[in-house]
């Protein structure tokens, strides 16, 4: 490999990560909220507030 | 009012992309090229930022630990632990994009060297902390362990910051000099990068505060909402 190709490996590694995370982080959290919204006693247990 | 917010995110992570890929583009259409080391020193403008926000995460770790032991209240153990899964990421990509320089660079993809070997500690510090937490079964002590845990791994920050300044005779270089024009591509990275740190602790934290409220609805209550104290808690 040479030195252009490297580079472009660089930002595909380092971009891949930093989106791949965010996005699995947003899909966690509409499931997250969508089992709160199945299960509106959670939100409304005096105990778990 | 939901609906505001769910367009104020939107908004957020839709400027954030951009700004990250108007980065790219400066990257590879603006920016010169380094004599010495040739296309492959473009990766520091992604590098750089990625490990001075690795820090930032690093310091929110710290700050949040020593606001559970003052408050002892779960949000902040919460937020601890979004900044710690932000800060190991970050690290990630700092080791990642370190290693594919140095191959080009330095025709290895790892050295011993001290800022290196800091590097790697302070990854392996904060996945520990990760992987130590689901072990502790008491939701106050798993916080507190955490919180104790995260004030000794800071410890490794400065060592990493000051390994190069300490250690001259490190491979890894302290500074680079820079054209003007890598200036301003260095100095626009840091904004992509500081929102995706925000970003990415933010919505850490709100997943983070909704597992907490799961959790805690299946009968794992807080030591804060008990009048029972939990078996070693007396000592």
């Amino acid at each position: 490999m040479n030195s252009s190709q490297y580079l472009i490996l660089g930002y595909v590694v380092g971009a891949g990560v930093l989106w791949g995370y965010i996005l699995s982080l947003a899909l966690t959290h509409c499931r997250l909220n969508k089992h709160l919204r199945d299960h509106p006693e959670i939100t409304h247990d005096p105990q778990a507030q | 009012m939901r609906l505001k917010s769910c367009r104020l995110t939107a908004g957020f992570w839709a400027i954030t992309l951009a700004m990250f890929m108007a980065g790219v583009v400066m990257v590879f259409a603006y920016t010169p090229v380094e004599k010495t080391m040739g296309p492959v020193q473009k990766v520091f403008y992604l590098h750089l930022p990625v490990a001075i926000n690795t820090f930032l995460a690093c310091v929110v770790v710290f700050v949040a630990s020593v606001g559970y032991l003052w408050k002892r209240t779960q949000a902040w153990d919460d937020l601890a632990l979004a900044a710690c899964k932000t800060a190991v990421l970050l690290c990630s990509v700092v080791l990642l994009t370190g290693m594919i320089w140095g191959r080009s660079a330095w025709g290895a993809w790892w050295t011993w060297s001290p800022r290196l070997t800091f590097s790697l500690l302070l990854w392996l510090l904060y996945v520990v902390y990760l992987v130590i937490r689901p072990a502790i079964e008491s939701p106050q002590r798993r916080a507190l362990v955490s919180a104790v845990y995260g004030l000794v791994a800071f410890l490794d920050v400065p060592l990493v910051y000051l390994s190069v300044k300490l250690m001259p005779q490190d491979i890894h270089p302290a500074s680079i000099a820079l054209e003007p024009q890598m200036k301003t591509t260095l100095l626009f990275w840091f904004l992509p990068v500081t929102l995706l740190n925000i970003g990415l602790i933010a919505l850490g934290y709100a997943v983070q505060r909704k597992r907490t409220l799961i959790e805690q609805s299946r009968g794992k209550r807080s030591v804060h909402d008990t009048s029972t104290p939990l078996a070693g808690d007396a000592a």
